[in-house]
């Protein structure tokens, strides 16, 4: 047999099987805010870029912000993202547009807690477009994965199998493929264009589970110490500058935990002081300016409602217009 | 660097492409410097550790060798052996002794002596019990004149580190493995296929089966005060899935990326679980482990001189029968003390070796009391349900063993097994308590399937269907079909731990 014949059968099977993962990643995997911002970054071109968790999340519209500012601003801040994940997001922002400035919404219990194993840890790469970055961001995070979050991502929501059609609506509808945001808003929660989420609270209604992981300074993670020493190299490489700011928990969490809130406002403060990035922590010094009251919040680890959000906002804006 | 990782699929990768596409004589040069990549990526420091083992063990190789040629005088070339031998043995066994069980013996020093001896920080290579026992088996038998020994250190440092076998074995013979190692290989598409579909299956087993199992055991065995009865069968029952699944999971991985490579390692399993005594048991589980007991410490135990002395006592005192048995029964038990102490250094390690050591010499003293009693009862030993009675009462007696394997300490054991007959109702099994262990209704229903697919391999295997052939050799729909449902099997099956899944025989 001709040697080219002889593996016709293995490279059919590969493609058969590469086919269906295709398949199921269109049927199964839902759409997320991350598509839609990581393609924001290759379309348009921002002033301030917003980086962080998912209290940054909640409490940055950057709509609300550029009124105060004046410039043109996007929130990058996700779920589960760790400083490995944005320091990579920053570059792939800056491979097409180079913003003037970096806002990195440092949530403290990030900075002692294990990096997201699972979804979390997954999503965010899956969305980078193919680049250098990503192959970057592969070498130094991904690699070490589950040979499933990489090749057979559509694993985490193989429980969606009923959710089939709806999904494949959404991916068919032309919002989805413009990257439009509105098929990825529910009852309870809107996504804006760029990036901020507004979450409804019901009337009266109290957060449950009041218990989440608290900032430990003997935890410290050893990647995110990394990560932020790289992140502040890039930026003064590329001559971005580089704010932190720790958005505001509740009063009722504040009490609970002060000393928490007080080392970690102390270790952050010395830490920003050290690499010379301008640090505020908004736990400090706010309590006149927003209703800081539980009933703000959707829970107590610290994810504003949408309305608060939007207040915590502006004082933002005036924050970053006034440096 | 995980089995499970993208890290490793692509390490393997690389190789596998290097290797045939280089020219064939540098194989084997390209396998030793992988695999010397393989254990650097786990850590730079422990590599000295790997490096200490292959040259002592080949100086000493080198060095009886010589002694053999250098003397006439039987006598002085015998001492001389012997001196490199105990030396060689000392420093490999000392040096693993030290890391694993300085610990131990501190912790057991300070209870006896109401001392104060600090722990050792110290650094545990992994997989140096394996690597050195194949290191020390490779040694004896040049001691002994089986084989002459490797001329070429490079080639040697290649057997003591052969990547695929590193970190979990199967622990492999030199004469079995060096001339795989260093005859060349052409690229062979039908064996590559054959080396995915094991590695695949590897996957099943331990991301599909054992990582599931192992969410109800790990609550149960480290919480084990707050469960009783049948949850604490149910968790012990998911142990033996779990380990199995895992171990075997980890060797069908470990022995399919060797086939890439055209290298064939000794099976480390044979459908355990269907074996009829003890005995049996551990001619079919982990069974480069057995043999390696057998050829290097039973064998050389028994056949003592010492043990002959002892024998022949034991013969004046309880007659030729028993007495003649008695030496081997004392044998089985100091080789699976030996074991226990291999499998970690815990007093729960050492009742699991005794355990297993005792029962096997207990039934070697009383075999002549379950002849008389088949003549008297006229069962048929050859009969299917008298079989299935052994398979049975061997799952149980094993099941019993792992509560000393798993329990997080030897009091943990006993207490488990106190609490397995308390409160012991089968409502357990439908009261919704099982769903509190960390599984929910269809994590159940896959893990049973799972099992079922495994079981119904395992009984046509035990049957003589080779499986793997008899796939191969249907229609090529009905067999992508089968590839495709066993590869998607896994992402869509698969269980996600919180905690990284690494192999549980990749810690020794």
């Amino acid at each position: 047999m001709h040697s080219s014949r002889k593996y016709t059968p293995a490279i059919l099977f590969i493609a058969l099987c590469v086919s269906i993962t295709e398949l199921l990643y269109y049927a199964v995997v839902p759409s997320s805010i991350a598509r839609v911002e990581l393609h924001n970054l290759r379309s348009r071109s921002y002033d301030d870029i917003f980086i962080g968790g998912s209290r940054g999340l909640s409490a940055i519209n950057p709509e609300v912000i550029d009124q105060q500012t004046g410039k043109t601003s996007t929130n990058l801040c996700l779920p589960g993202e760790y400083l490995r994940d944005s320091y990579y997001i920053v570059k792939e922002a800056c491979r097409t547009h180079k913003p003037k400035r970096i806002v990195y919404e440092l949530d403290p219990s990030y900075w002692s807690t294990p990096e997201n194993r699972g979804v979390n840890a997954t999503y965010i790469y899956q969305n980078f477009p193919f680049s250098s970055v990503k192959m970057e961001y592969f070498f130094h995070k991904m690699i070490a994965a589950d040979w499933r979050d990489i090749l057979m991502y559509w694993h985490y929501y193989r429980h969606r199998y009923p959710e089939i059609q709806e999904n494949v609506q959404i991916k068919n509808s032309s919002d989805y493929q413009n990257y439009g945001v509105e098929h990825l808003s529910t009852d309870t929660q809107i996504y804006t264009k760029e990036g901020y989420l507004y979450q409804k609270t019901a009337p009266n209604s109290l957060p449950q589970n009041p218990e989440f992981i608290l900032w430990n300074e003997t935890n410290i993670q050893e990647n995110q110490e990394k990560y932020f020493k790289k992140l502040v190299e890039y930026c003064k490489e590329e001559q971005i500058e580089l704010v932190a700011i720790t958005t505001p928990v509740s009063q009722e969490t504040l009490d609970k935990y002060p000393e928490v809130y007080e080392s970690a406002n102390r270790y952050f403060t010395k830490l920003m002081k050290k690499t010379g990035v301008k640090y505020h922590d908004f736990n400090i010094g706010i309590e006149d300016k927003i209703d800081r009251s539980i009933s703000g919040y959707v829970d107590y680890e610290g994810h504003m409602s949408g309305d608060l959000g939007n207040q915590f906002s502006v004082i933002l804006g005036q924050y970053l217009n006034h440096r | 660097m995980s089995f499970i990782s993208m890290e490793f699929l692509i390490f393997v990768c690389v190789a596998v492409l290097g290797y045939y596409l280089i020219p064939k004589k540098c194989q084997w040069m390209w396998l030793l410097a992988f695999s010397y990549l393989f254990y650097m990526s786990v850590s730079i420091k422990i590599v000295f550790f790997l490096l200490f083992t292959t040259l002592t063990t080949y100086t000493a190789g080198i060095l009886l060798d010589r002694i053999q040629s250098t003397s006439e005088d039987k006598m002085v070339i015998k001492k001389n052996k012997r001196r490199v031998i105990i030396l060689t043995l000392l420093l490999n066994f000392g040096m693993l002794a030290f890391l694993k069980y300085a610990n131990f013996a501190i912790d057991n020093v300070n209870a006896i002596f109401n001392s104060n001896f600090i722990h050792r920080n110290l650094l545990l290579p992994l997989g140096i019990s394996f690597y050195t026992f194949q290191s020390m088996g490779y040694i004896l038998d040049v001691y002994w004149g089986k084989y002459k020994p490797e001329r070429n250190p490079f080639r040697f440092a290649l057997f003591v580190s052969f990547f695929p076998q590193l970190l979990q074995g199967p622990i492999g013979r030199f004469d079995r493995l060096a001339h795989q190692f260093f005859e060349t290989h052409t690229f062979d598409l039908t064996r590559i296929q054959l080396g995915l579909q094991l590695m695949l299956w590897g996957y099943f087993k331990k991301i599909v089966i054992a990582d599931r199992a192992a969410t109800v055991v790990n609550k149960v065995f480290s919480e084990y005060t707050n469960y009783t009865g049948m949850t604490v069968v149910i968790a012990v029952l998911l142990y033996s899935v779990q380990l199995y699944a895992d171990f075997s999971g980890g060797m069908d991985v470990v022995m399919g990326v060797a086939e890439l490579f055209g290298i064939r390692l000794d099976a480390n399993f044979k459908r355990p679980y269907f074996a009829t005594s003890i005995t049996d048991f551990w001619h079919r589980w982990h069974i480069t482990l057995g043999t390696w007991m057998k050829d290097y410490v039973f064998y050389p135990l028994s056949l003592s001189k010492w043990m002959n002395r002892f024998g022949k006592k034991t013969k004046k005192i309880f007659g030729k029968k028993t007495g003649r048995v008695i030496p081997v029964a004392l044998a089985n038990v100091v080789v699976f003390l030996i074991v226990g102490v291999w499998h970690g250094a815990a007093w729960k390690y050492i009742a699991y070796g005794l355990y297993n050591g005792l029962i096997i010499a207990i039934s070697n003293l009383i075999a002549p009391l379950y002849k008389k009693g088949f003549a008297i009862s006229h069962i048929n030993e050859k009969s299917r349900i008298w079989k299935l009675f052994q398979i049975l009462r061997t799952f149980i007696l094993v099941n019993i063993s792992w509560y000393f394997d798993m329990a997080v300490s030897l009091t943990a054991a006993f207490v488990m097994m106190k609490n397995t007959v308390k409160n012991f109702t089968f409502s357990t099994l439908t009261d919704g308590s099982l769903l509190m262990l960390g599984l929910d209704k269809k994590d159940y229903v896959i893990l049973i399937l799972g099992c079922l697919v495994w079981f119904v391999i395992s009984f046509l295997q035990e049957k003589g269907v080779s499986i793997r052939e008899s796939v191969g050799a249907k229609p090529l729909v009905l067999r992508w079909g089968l590839y495709i449902a066993l590869l998607f099997s896994i992402p869509a099956f698969g269980y996600v731990m919180v905690t990284t899944g690494g192999f549980i025989y990749a810690q020794f």
